[in-house]
């Protein structure tokens, strides 16, 4: 039977070479298939740390930092340096390097500091702005050429020793046709040795971070655009604040010469010299009251007004507002009586504001009446003391009602020819009722009169 | 009668007040900014102060915080106006002791002279 055995053993033997080429082929197939696998596995999770770092708030110079880290702590690249186009300047610089102690130490060495690696966009010599310019990658053997000239040649090397750097790729960073930087790795390999699926995963990472930098970019025009609103916003605050103390000067020394005159301080005056003189003091007056109201109105809408909420004598407040306008509803033949029934108590409010609301809607309603008269009254209701001013003018019809508490609304029907208003008034009003936790509306009937109402919070003690 | 001191910068204002309060029978005496009141008010000797708050050399919160130094003026009425209805502004006046802070365009000329009078020793019957 050796005769049957020698042909299956040659078989053996001969198939030997064959088989040892297959198996030896195998193992390489799933060496290279392990190794692409890992290669990816390795990009997927710096992906995700990229992804990480591009949803941070940070300014470009910290997310740089990050970048550059992740590329050599997690795919294993010898070095990565992050630069930036800065479109103001018309430059690419330096932001960031990955943090390595010897690498540190050199540079420390030759007092370069990374970011102080700038080229002007308009230098052809600079590796970093041709890669820019043609949109294609550059690869290099050496770091001069990427530092030159702020590193010396000799320190390149070194750095090159140190950090065992055999090659080096220089990447564009351009997003939307807008170059956004370049991203220069160094491995320790060949660039022969840099397998396809490494150059895709490469690939990868820097759409990635391209995406990070654009948002970091995104971020940084969105806090400059928001700076640049505070400003003005600011601006436009001081400017106004200025422009009325500049208005109010000349109309109160205007107000009070006219007064001077009015009030008999200066001798006598004719009564027609006197009827002139009036109308200048009220028209005046209006100016002031324009004035205050537009000051006011841009300090609410600067969220600068405050409220002092104290324990207020209502009662007292309304009976100082009613005397302030007596005169103004004498000249007009009208009364003006605060219908005081019972004592209502206090108000937890800010004094002032709550006699501007009286003085304007007291004051509203004297100038809108012609006949007849004004009564305010207060009552108690749940926790509140409700504020009522009833006159007997024209009254107001619903549509107009609805704008009544509007900014610059009066100026519909006829309510505002007579008036003389500036029609922010009402607006002021709502703002500060409500501020002080109160609420404002009105009751009008056509031809009858109206009635405004307000509240404000009754004070309890020990609760300010 | 009484003596009262204004310390502002616009001599118009001066006048209308003074006027009134010189009808009144009151003496008025003025100093056009911060520096000259510090030196003034050691020669009047007034019951009131009344002080602008904007003014050249000195503005009105340092004439405040100087004289509240002071021993001889710690108690003495000092009403600080302005034409801002500045919330910052009151309230660094109240801290700084003013005794009434008054924004010149919520009153008119005789509203303020009635205010300065309430602030002025009782007349005679005090027997000063």
């Amino acid at each position: 039977m050796p005769a049957n055995k020698q042909p299956v053993y040659t078989g053996i033997g001969n198939a030997q070479p064959a088989l040892s080429e297959e198996l030896f082929k195998a193992t390489e197939a799933i060496y290279r298939q392990n190794f692409e696998l890992s290669v990816k596995n390795r990009t997927l999770r710096v992906l995700r740390s990229l992804y990480t770092v591009s949803l941070k708030d940070e300014n470009i110079a910290e997310t740089a930092q990050h970048i550059t880290d992740i590329l050599c702590d997690e795919m294993s690249y010898q070095f990565a340096l992050l630069s930036v186009v800065q479109t103001e300047n018309q430059t690419v610089g330096a932001v960031a390097i990955n943090q390595n102690r010897v690498l540190k130490e050199i540079l420390k060495s030759h007092h370069l500091a990374v970011q102080d690696t700038i080229f002007s966009l308009k230098n052809q010599e600079a590796v970093m702005v041709q890669v820019l310019a043609a949109n294609t990658p550059q690869t290099l053997t050496s770091l001069f050429p990427l530092f030159s000239p702020f590193l010396p040649e000799n320190a390149c090397v070194q750095i090159e020793h140190s950090l065992d750097i055999r090659t080096l790729f220089v990447y564009p960073l351009v997003y939307a046709g807008r170059p956004l930087g370049v991203l220069a790795i160094g491995i320790g390999n060949d660039s022969e040795q840099f397998s396809d699926v490494e150059k895709e995963s490469m690939v990868q990472l820097i759409d990635v971070v391209k995406i990070t930098l654009e948002r970091s970019n995104l971020q940084r025009s969105l806090q400059e655009a928001n700076n640049r609103m505070k400003d003005l916003d600011k601006l436009k605050d001081e400017f106004v604040t200025l422009a009325s103390h500049e208005l109010r000067t000349p109309m109160t020394a205007i107000r009070g010469s006219l007064s001077t005159i009015l009030e008999g301080y200066a001798g006598e005056i004719s009564p027609s010299v006197r009827e002139f003189l009036v109308a200048a003091y009220n028209e005046n007056d209006r100016l002031i009251r324009l004035v205050n109201n537009l000051l006011n109105i841009s300090r609410i809408e600067a969220g600068r007004i405050n409220f002092a909420m104290t324990k207020v004598d209502i009662s007292a407040v309304i009976q100082e507002v009613v005397s302030n306008l007596d005169s103004a509803a004498k000249e007009k033949n009208l009364t003006l009586i605060y219908d005081k029934k019972s004592d209502v108590g206090h108000v937890r409010a800010d004094c002032d504001k709550v006699k501007e609301v009286l003085i304007n809607i007291v004051g509203n309603a004297v100038k809108f009446t012609h006949k007849g008269g004004v009564t305010v009254r207060a009552a108690v209701d749940g926790n509140f003391i409700v504020i009522s001013i009833t006159d007997t003018g024209s009254g107001i019809s619903n549509s107009d009602q609805e704008l009544l508490f509007k900014k610059f609304s009066q100026v519909q029907g006829n309510y505002a020819k007579q008036s003389g208003g500036t029609g922010l008034g009402l607006y002021i009003c709502k703002i500060m009722v409500e501020g002080m936790g109160g609420k404002i509306w009105l009751d009008s009937t056509l031809g009858v009169g109206s009635t405004f109402h307000f509240t404000l919070p009754i004070f309890h003690e020990g609760k300010v | 009668m009484a003596k009262i001191l204004f310390i502002e910068d616009d001599p118009l204002i001066v006048k209308i007040y003074s006027t009134r309060l010189k009808a009144d029978g009151h003496e008025v005496f003025s100093a056009e900014n911060g520096e000259e009141g510090l030196n003034v008010i050691d020669e009047c000797h007034p019951d009131v102060v009344v002080l602008d708050v904007m003014m050249p050399k000195m503005d009105g919160f340092a004439v405040l915080e100087r004289l509240r130094s002071r021993d001889a003026y710690k108690n003495i009425p000092i009403l600080m106006y302005s034409n801002l209805n500045n919330e910052e502004e009151i309230s660094r006046a109240k801290k700084a002791g003013v005794t009434e802070f008054i924004v010149k365009a919520n009153l008119s000329p005789t509203q303020m002279v009635v205010k300065i009078e309430q602030y002025l020793p009782a007349p005679a019957s005090s027997g000063t």
